[in-house]
């Protein structure tokens, strides 16, 4: 035996120089396949092998690889005094592993696996947003124009969803420079820039509204904020969500992407939005006879939208 | 081995693809459901729209007709809103509508070719607040 000859369990082990292996096979244009299949090992083994320094390899598989590459076994051999790395052979027939499981099945595992867990995180994400016992769950939030000419009226709509009848306090702060002209149902109370309303119906969705308008320069932005609360078993309260800021600008409060023209989806949007709750006076016809020209502009010394044929 | 990841990889690829494209149709076809149209009627002077309006029902409509710049609108029921003889269109505006099927009959003052008309309908989707366009070619 040669003197890189090394036993190991019994079996003839030898030291080989993988880079040498490498330069035959490229230089033959050979691939690694070819040389896998000709000394049945795997693709993997071949590349372990010319990628480690001076592998050790069973010497019955180093005779088959120098066979493979057309030179004797010595040609292959790595150096004496090079320092061994033993490396493991991977005959085919098992095909490459992952953590010691065939791919394939670790595949097929991890599929599964993720066809499991992403259900149970989203049942229980769905869970946990279910109310605990005795717990209501309420909901309100608020729809308020982005911006508003100074003078304009504008609408603000607060939805409170509830599902089923209670009663409920719906209190809202309206900041200092805004003046309340008109709220749907009557304010309860209206006192120190707090509006509240007691309300007790059923029904799925509740509607409360008021009609505002606020004076300023351009650019100045007031900002909302409400709560609405029950009282059953415990008290429950919730802020109101939703649009809580508005800024004086010279739009229409309904020109949502300010450019002076109100068009389908702002027009929809509108009487989506304020149509369900007729009594508040939402000046809707204005807004279509935009909608119908070509656009408005804001008369700042009148204070009036005018609209463009 | 790097053949069979390549393999398990594209695999997952077109799965995952599949899966999209079915969640695409499926918000399509939601957005389908809520309302359609056709042509009943489409001669030379003369068109009905029958439009249909599906479950969740959008309150308030849009509709556009589509016909050669400067052809005018003789007569409309509903009566039309608003017409834009440039460009050619016709705009109803129809708010509070209520589920089934509706009509909308348009005379014109000079005859049109069948596939020179065609109409749009537009609405708010009731269930996720977002602008819904279904064209009537």
């Amino acid at each position: 035996m040669a003197d890189q000859d090394i036993q190991r369990s019994g079996v003839a082990m030898i030291r080989i120089d993988g880079s040498r292996v490498r330069q035959l096979r490229e230089g033959q244009g050979l691939t690694q396949l070819y040389l896998a299949t000709a000394v049945e090992v795997t693709t993997d083994t071949i590349s372990r092998w010319e990628n480690h320094h001076y592998p050790t390899i069973k010497r019955e598989n180093g005779l088959r690889l120098a066979e493979a590459l057309g030179v004797e076994l010595e040609e292959i051999l790595g150096k004496p005094d090079e320092t061994a790395e033993p490396v493991e052979d991977s005959p085919p027939s098992s095909p490459a592993t992952r953590v010691g499981i065939p791919l394939k099945k670790y595949n097929l595992l991890l599929n599964i696996g993720l066809a499991v867990m992403i259900p149970v995180v989203i049942g229980l994400m769905i869970w946990k947003k279910q109310p605990e016992s005795g717990e209501i769950q309420i909901e309100a939030t608020r729809s308020l124009p982005t911006a508003c000419a100074p003078g304009l009226t504008f609408p603000v709509l607060i939805t409170v969803h509830t599902g089923r009848e209670m009663v409920l306090l719906v209190r809202e702060h309206v900041p200092d420079g805004v003046e309340i002209l008109k709220t749907v149902p009557d304010a309860t109370s209206q006192a120190d820039n707090t509006l509240k309303w007691i309300r007790k119906e059923g029904g799925e969705q509740l509607l409360t509204g008021y009609l505002a308008r606020s004076a300023g320069e351009y650019g100045t932005q007031f900002t909302f904020s409400g709560s609405i609360a029950v009282r059953q078993e415990q008290k429950q309260e919730a802020d109101i969500s939703g649009d809580n800021a508005i800024r004086l600008e010279p739009l229409h409060w309904a020109d949502t992407n300010g450019d002076f023209i109100i068009n389908d989806d702002e027009i929809l949007e509108v009487y989506d939005k304020f149509g369900g709750l007729s009594e508040l006076g939402v000046d809707l016809d204005s807004i279509e006879e935009i909608w119908m020209g070509s656009g408005y502009r804001w008369n700042k010394n009148d204070q009036t939208i005018e609209i463009l044929p | 081995m790097d053949k069979k990841n390549t393999h398990y990889k594209k695999t997952s690829g077109i799965v995952l693809g599949i899966l999209l494209l079915c969640l695409y149709f499926s918000v399509q076809a939601h957005a389908v459901g809520i309302v359609s149209g056709r042509y009943l009627t489409r001669t030379a002077t003369e068109l009905t729209l029958e439009v249909k309006l599906g479950s969740p029902t959008p309150v308030n409509l849009i509709i556009i007709q589509q016909l050669p710049p400067g052809t005018a609108p003789a007569s409309a029921n509903p009566p039309y809103k608003k017409y834009n003889a440039k460009k050619g269109e016709v705009r109803w505006l129809l708010r509070k509508v209520q589920p089934g099927t509706l009509r909308v009959q348009l005379k014109l003052s000079s005859p049109v070719k069948p596939d020179q008309v065609s109409a749009e309908i537009r609405c708010m989707d009731p269930t996720t607040g977002k602008l819904v366009t279904t064209q009537v070619p």
